[in-house]
């Protein structure tokens, strides 16, 4: 080697003495610390930089990131971190949603100790992870600003409310409780599921000679009622719908209303998956009503419910007379019952033509034992008894499960049952009357006079979360706790018990209603932990010791309120059989004229209780797509008799009660049949809830029609006026006019289009590459005289939905809204065009009006690889991610809004206003509903554009998990809040580069395919198209 | 009646000296009518305030004040816009295309449609600028150098605007202004007011009418109209790529630039006929804005009206060839569909009426072209309404069809752009010569030297 020479040169003492430190910073550029990169491990020795460093960032952490935006409030930090909190970090705890019957079990999504997000408990047997709009939309409901603050006392009637301190209420109630006398109390309230309420109310009954009183507006009670005439015992039990090769339904819409709403839909959907072998159940809908559920079924009937009755009976005589299948025909009063009604007349009695009635009672016959018969919770006791005589004869009951029969801790009662409440009430039987947040002044028919009882009464108590008809014309308004704030435990099935623990503490000066009772019955001052010690305890004496578990109650009661449900052992009973001669004797036959009017609960805001909740009057009606409002649907048929058009106003007459309403002509429709939805016209009821839609209570007759909600012997006439329904798609696509070329384009332009595609399952299994040959020639005519620019070589990802289980209930939209803070815009602005919800479900009808086919279809931003409005936009605030995503960045948008014409799928959603402050003069902004947000995701401002962004927080979230991980990210797990909700897993979400996906398997079906796909913006949601097992196609 | 094609049209009525020229131009000027101005001023005041009124509605609560939906994301904002920049391409049209082609007559209607291009121009410029979401943001179109790197996003036609219109203005201020030159120093030399001598001498920046300016000032004005030639293409051409470039069914349609270039000429020189027809009569100009200018201007009308009616035509023709289902439904929709009213007007006043102008005594009559000529613009405002909002209105998806309807918002603002364009018309004519007197001179009989005397010029 070559010796290397001394420099002869020096420029220092060190560098001539051969210092090695000198030397060595020769050869480092930078001095030791001056480009370190701060590791905290290292932290120990802080030098000059490295605290330098760490002062700027603290001061730019503290300076930014602690102010609070709007510059008033208190910081207090916490002495002492509650355990199981990590700030930006959610927590979620399993508990229990008392919306209505079924009380599912829910999973709270908290941030901060505040929930933001709800989804069901995938623990919970029943609604296994799935809960329903109303669940979704309970967040916004916790958070509502008109609930009520403070008890409360009139200053009498019309005068308004004072507000008190709960002492003082204690002292007042409880002296009244005391001096009874000889009257007594009435505990009104909705259905009772909790074991422990029941308990606590049994105590009233002794305790304050209490009568209590549970109703509902809609519920099963009909065919409870019918089960317990033709079974003698037990309760209707479950049904296995999965294991159902038939379901034949009578005004039943089972897929939106009805008990165990989320396990029935699951269980369908998972017969209508194509995975599946193609074992499609087959749907078939006798309804007068175009119902969710008519949309989704394989062949529909549009028949009047004044007719069912017929139709069962007639099926009935075909099967046990004609065909001889069932030991019926022996029994002399079922002949009396079905004498004269052979196919033939029942055909020309009903308007169902013979080839489809035959038709039925082969399908019915070929699947004994493996088919349902569902009459729909609005039906009469007549139709319910004779569906009962009708799955015995075909030995249906194979398909219930005993197991899980239903527990009524009270009896419900429908509202016209309550007669004998409001005559005791008029005889001053009662002198107080508590009401448990529910709403009979508003629900209750109007004969019953209950508001005018309610006078009699000196002292109405009612707990409440929000203001309402009730609260207006009680003595002691009580602000109840939301679900969120409270303790509970519910069974309405048996073996299954579902625990509710509040998630937050009590926001306001408000008391559980359960505690608070309790406090007055025991005389123990309330505090919150009141009712818990009750049902921990109840639990501890009664339920624990049965149980017989190896381990201890606190461990056994922690476990249980961890899993939000405990299911336990339990012999389910002998499934009775039918009493024939009973149920038959029960039927009775009527005569009909005239329209027949069905009242039905509201798709979005149920019987009214939700009407208070901006998100789901937002949640438009999914066939006629209308929010904000009820209507009366007629049939295109009697819109053209009486010249209107849907708007136009009509009068409705039952029996002396005369209402105006909107018409909307809803193709499909029987043509003897109206329907209006019950839920709105609400009042006093704050200002999201007061004076929307009509008050359709009105038509409740306490002695009923054809059954509680359908009546016969209305007149229908057309009015003077009209009035504007706000509808999230033009209703004005039937009254077609123009030449006929015109109208060719305008006859199914979403077929014509290839936006919607379906086959029978018939043709399909005859060819099964009918959708992939059309597929394979559009890409082979289609391309571009451009290269592909971008690869996604690790992630890319994509969402693919399955038409054959959307059945468009439209939860998915609500749980968006949830989670990506989608303001509620109000029906002013519906009606100008301008929702905001970046998912939405689009219906489409083919063939006649009379006779359409519905198809639904969820729309959402495409996340297109070649997005023309990535290109369109001046400014580049909608770019390409490398991960395929189409994103937003808010805050570089415009809003010249150039993005959102040319998007073909027309999901861009723009901030034409500030929607929160526009709405309800600014409501949402009231406090507390900046605690609603989601904190991952920006709150936009106005003018600016939003859309879909595959929930772009979550992919996010599970991106940092996998590097903290150090784990190369493969987007496995991320699932978007649509996908979360869809009760039957219709929507699937992931990585296509990941072969093991739902997605990726999904994209390589023969019945994939993309929406406009001729245009080449390759967009990456994919729909399966919808396959329909019909019965014409079956025979040709 | 008998015309002679052989000899040329007169440029002026009668026999006018270079003298009573100056006088007749420089008479508004100089001898005011101040009641006529005021009340003129007044009308566009409250028209500015309309305008103004709907522009503190607008900025105070946002573009949801307007009729503005989903799928109808554009309405009357853009529609003005186009209409407005269409009004502003006759200007450059007369003043370049009209001077390099050496057509005389322009002489005398190039001023006052130049003034009406940068009024147009400046009008169509507010609504862009105040139809995005968030108006205080505009700088982010510009491509500016800023911290964070964030540059403009060149593919966007909305950008090939911003630099096509600017650029536009500019040509057409700067070339307007270059002609003012010489007039200002006319008005200067014949002024004794002193405030008037100062502006007039400030913008006649040192003329002194000398034979070296003249070379200079020629040799500016002819690169000058070079220069804004292609422009008059570009402009319009790229405003339609805002349609053009997009897919929307209706829009995406490449017969765009030359059928929106053919319709702003059309329209613009339907509002220039409009102004001017009133502007010779108050101003007693009618010897020199003569009948056979006006009749020349009636024949231009008459020959785009007849491209913009081959146009519509010819969408309808590539729509049913291109096989394209929601582009037949789209044009067809706009013949029968819920715009229809709007499409049949703009058919009935683009192409129908002009056809008028087939007959001499119609291309002659003042009141009739007047009348015509508004119907052109009436025709053009609903061309670019048919456009804009029957395209959108109904695009592919059927399920997300809707229906737009403006608010008294968007027609205040509508109505306030014309007191902006007003305005200006007025200011100008009060304050500056409205016919260019130096190129007018130039043309005079006997101003140029001839092998005749006297007699006929050239």
């Amino acid at each position: 080697m070559k010796e290397i020479k001394e420099p002869t040169y020096w420029t220092s003492f060190e560098e001539l003495h051969k210092d090695p430190s000198h030397l060595d910073g020769r050869t480092n550029e930078f001095a030791d610390g001056a480009d370190e990169v701060i590791k905290l491990e290292d932290m120990s020795g802080v030098s000059r930089r490295r605290f330098l460093a760490l002062l700027g960032a603290s001061a730019a952490l503290a300076g930014t990131g602690c102010t609070n935006y709007r510059g008033h409030g208190k910081i207090v930090s916490w002495s002492k971190q509650p355990e199981g909190v990590v700030l930006g970090r959610p927590n979620f705890y399993a508990s229990t949603c008392s919306g209505c019957e079924d009380a599912c079990g829910v999973l709270v999504k908290t941030r901060e100790g505040r929930p933001i997000k709800v989804d069901g408990n995938p623990e919970h047997p029943m609604n296994q992870g799935k809960i329903c709009e109303k669940g979704q939309g309970s967040v916004l409901a916790l958070y509502n600003p008109e609930r009520i603050r403070k008890p409360m006392k009139s200053l009498g009637k019309d005068k308004g409310f004072q507000s008190l301190e709960w002492t003082q209420i204690d002292s007042e109630v409880q002296a009244r409780l005391k001096a009874l006398g000889t009257s007594r109390v009435a505990i009104v309230t909705n259905t009772v599921n909790s074991p422990s309420t029941a308990r606590l109310l049994e105590s009233y009954r002794s305790q304050f000679k209490a009568d209590v009183f549970a109703y509902e507006q809609f519920s099963d009670s009909t065919r409870q009622k019918a089960w317990k005439l033709s079974h003698a015992q037990g309760s209707f039990p479950s049904i296995a719908w999965h294991k159902a090769d038939l379901i034949l339904g009578f005004e039943s819409d089972f897929m939106s209303a009805g008990s165990e709403r989320m396990k029935t839909v699951r269980e369908i959907a998972s017969r209508r998956s194509l995975d599946n072998g193609n074992h499609f159940t087959r749907i078939v809908l006798v309804e007068g009503d175009v119902s969710m559920t008519g949309a989704n079924a394989d062949i529909r009937h549009a028949i009047s419910p004044v007719y069912h009755l017929d139709i069962v009976l007639g099926l009935l005589h075909e099967i046990s007379v004609v065909r001889k299948l069932s030991d019926y025909g022996s029994n002399p009063s079922f002949l009396k019952l079905v004498s004269g009604m052979d196919l033939k007349s029942v055909s020309e009695k009903t308007g169902l033509d013979l080839a489809s009635l035959t038709g039925l009672a082969d399908d019915l016959v070929a699947n004994r034992g493996k088919a349902i018969v569902h009459a729909g919770d609005l039906h009469s006791l007549n139709v319910h008894l004779a569906v009962n005589l009708l799955n015995a004869a075909l030995g249906n009951q194979k398909l219930y499960e005993t197991k899980q029969s239903k527990v009524q801790f009270f009896p419900v009662h429908s509202t016209q049952e309550l007669k004998a409440l409001s005559d005791a009430l008029l005889a001053g039987i009662y002198s107080v009357v508590i009401h448990l947040d529910c709403n009979p002044v508003y629900d209750l028919p109007a004969d019953l006079k209950y508001a005018e009882a309610l006078g009699k009464v000196s002292t109405v108590i009612t707990f409440a979360q929000l203001p309402s008809e009730t609260t207006h014309l009680s003595h002691y308004v009580l602000p109840d706790n939301h679900d969120f704030e409270s303790w509970g435990d519910y069974q309405n099935k048996e073996g299954i018990i579902s625990l509710q623990q509040p998630v937050i503490s009590a926001i306001y000066d408000t008391r559980q209603a359960e505690g608070c009772l309790l406090s007055w019955s025991t005389a123990k001052p309330y505090t919150q932990d009141l009712w818990h010690d009750f049902v921990r305890n109840r639990w501890e004496k009664e339920f624990y010791p049965g149980l017989k578990l190896s381990a201890d109650f606190v461990s056994f009661w922690n476990s249980c309120l961890h899993d939000g449900v405990f299911q336990f052992a339990y012999k389910p009973s002998q499934l009775s059989p039918i009493i024939v001669e009973q149920t038959v004797s029960s039927v009775q036959k009527s005569q009909s004229t005239g329209f027949t009017l069905i009242l039905r609960p509201s798709y979005s805001v149920g019987d009214g209780r939700f009407a208070s909740n901006g998100w789901l009057q937002e949640m438009s009606h999914p066939i006629s797509r209308v929010t904000w409002d009820n209507y009366v649907a007629v049939a295109p048929a009697v819109a053209r008799k009486l010249k209107i058009s849907s708007e136009d106003n009509v009068s409705i007459k039952v029996g002396e009660e005369k209402m105006i309403l909107p018409a909307l002509v809803q193709p499909g429709l029987n043509e003897n049949t109206l329907v209006v939805e019950i839920g709105y016209g609400r009042q006093n009821s704050g200002v999201v809830a007061t004076g929307v839609g009509f008050n359709a209570n009105r038509f409740l007759k306490s002695s009923g029609g054809l059954s509680a909600h359908i009546y016969d012997g209305v007149e229908l006439n057309k009015a003077v006026g009209s009035y504007t329904l706000a509808s999230i798609q033009e209703h004005h696509q039937i009254d077609l006019k123009g030449p006929g070329i015109l109208l060719e384009k305008l006859t199914d332009p979403h077929l014509r289009r290839e936006i919607i595609r379906e086959n029978s399952l018939t043709a399909h299994q005859a060819d099964p590459q009918w959708l992939a040959k059309r597929q394979e020639f559009k890409k082979k005519h289609v391309f571009s005289i451009y290269e592909e620019e971008q690869k996604y070589p690790d992630v890319k990802w994509a969402m693919s939905i399955d038409q054959n289980k959307c059945n468009g209930c439209g939860i998915c939209v609500v749980a968006c809204s949830s989670e990506n803070n989608i303001p509620v815009v109000g029906k002013d602005q519906i009606k100008r065009g301008r929702t905001m919800h970046w998912l939405r479900i689009d219906r489409y009808y083919s063939g006649k009006a009379e006779t359409p086919k519905i198809s639904f279809q969820p729309m959402l931003c495409q996340h297109c690889d070649n997005a023309p409005c990535e290109n369109v936009c001046p400014v580049g605030a909608t770019t390409h991610s490398p991960e395929g995503l189409n994103d937003m960045a808010y805050n570089r948008c415009v809003g010249t809004r150039y993005c959102a014409n040319n998007c073909p799928y027309k999901v861009r959603r723009f901030n034409f206003y500030d929607f929160r402050s526009n709405f309800a003069k600014g409501h949402y902004y009231n406090e507390p509903m900046d605690l609603a947000m989601n904190p991952e995701v920006s709150v936009r401002s106005r003018g600016v554009m939003e859309k879909c962004s595959f929930c772009v927080q979550r992919i996010m979230d599970s991106r940092q998990e996998a590097k903290k991980a150090k784990v190369q990210f493969n987007g496995l797990g991320v699932t978007t809040a649509c996908q979360d909700a869809c009760p039957t897993e219709a929507i699937q979400f992931g990585n296509v580069n990941q072969p093991e996906t739902n997605v990726a398997k999904a994209r390589e079906h023969e019945l994939n395919y993309h929406v406009l796909e001729e245009l080449n913006v390759k967009p990456n949601v994919t729909y399966l198209a919808r396959l329909r097992n019909s019965r014409e196609e079956v025979k040709s | 009646m008998s015309l002679d094609f052989s000899k040329p049209i007169p440029l002026f009525e009668g026999k006018v000296s270079l003298s009573q020229l100056d006088d007749a131009i420089a008479a508004p000027m100089e001898k005011p009518d101040n009641t006529r101005f005021l009340m003129a001023m007044g009308v566009c005041s409250i028209l500015l305030a309309i305008g103004g009124a709907s522009l503190f509605q607008l900025l105070r609560y946002g573009t949801g004040s307007w009729g503005l939906n989903s799928p109808v994301f554009w309405g009357w904002a853009i529609v003005n816009f186009v209409f407005w920049v269409g009004i502003g391409h006759a200007g450059t049209l007369i003043s370049a295309i009209l001077f390099l082609m050496r057509q005389k007559w322009r002489n005398s209607i190039a001023r006052f449609a130049e003034a009406m291009t940068i009024f147009a121009v400046i009008t169509a410029l507010t609504f862009p600028l105040l139809h995005t979401g968030r108006p205080w943001l505009a700088h982010y179109l510009l491509p500016y150098p800023n911290e964070r790197a964030m540059w403009v996003n060149f593919r966007s036609p909305l950008l090939w605007d911003v630099f096509a219109v600017s650029t536009y203005f500019t040509v057409s201020l700067v070339f307007w202004y270059v002609g003012l030159i010489p007039d200002f120093a006319t008005m200067r030399d014949r002024t004794k007011h002193k405030i008037k001598k100062f502006v007039y001498s400030l913008f006649s920046l040192g003329w002194r009418h000398s034979n070296r300016h003249w070379q200079h000032y020629e040799r500016t004005y002819l690169i000058l109209a070079g220069l804004a030639t292609p422009l008059v293409l570009s402009v319009h051409s790229i405003v339609s790529f805002d349609f053009a470039v997009s897919l929307i069914p209706g829009w995406h349609t490449t017969i765009f630039p030359p059928y929106f270039v053919a319709g702003a000429i059309f329209s613009g020189f339907a509002m220039v006929v409009t102004v001017l027809v009133v502007v010779r009569v108050v101003y007693k100009l009618e010897h020199i804005i003569t009948l056979d200018t006006l009749e020349r201007m009636n024949k231009v009308i008459m020959a785009t009206g007849l491209m913009v009616g081959y146009a519509y035509g010819m969408e309808f023709f590539i729509a049913w060839y291109s096989g394209v289902e929601a582009e037949q439904y789209v044009f067809l929709n706009r013949a029968f569909g819920p715009y229809a009213w709007a499409y049949w007007i703009m058919i009935t006043c683009n192409v129908v009426i002009p056809q008028l102008f087939w007959f001499r005594q119609v291309r002659r009559s003042v009141g009739l072209m007047f009348v015509i000529s508004i119907f052109v613009n009436i025709g053009m405002w609903f061309e670019r309404f048919v456009i804009t909002v029957t395209s959108l209105h109904r695009d592919f998806l059927p399920s997300s069809w809707g229906y737009y309807s403006p608010t008294i918002w968007d027609v205040g603002l509508y109505i306030g752009s014309f007191g902006v364009f007003f305005t200006g018309v007025v200011l100008f004519a009060r304050f500056m010569p409205v016919i260019a007197m130096a190129e007018l001179k130039a043309v005079a009989p006997g101003a140029q030297p001839t092998h005749h005397h006297g007699g006929h010029h050239e």
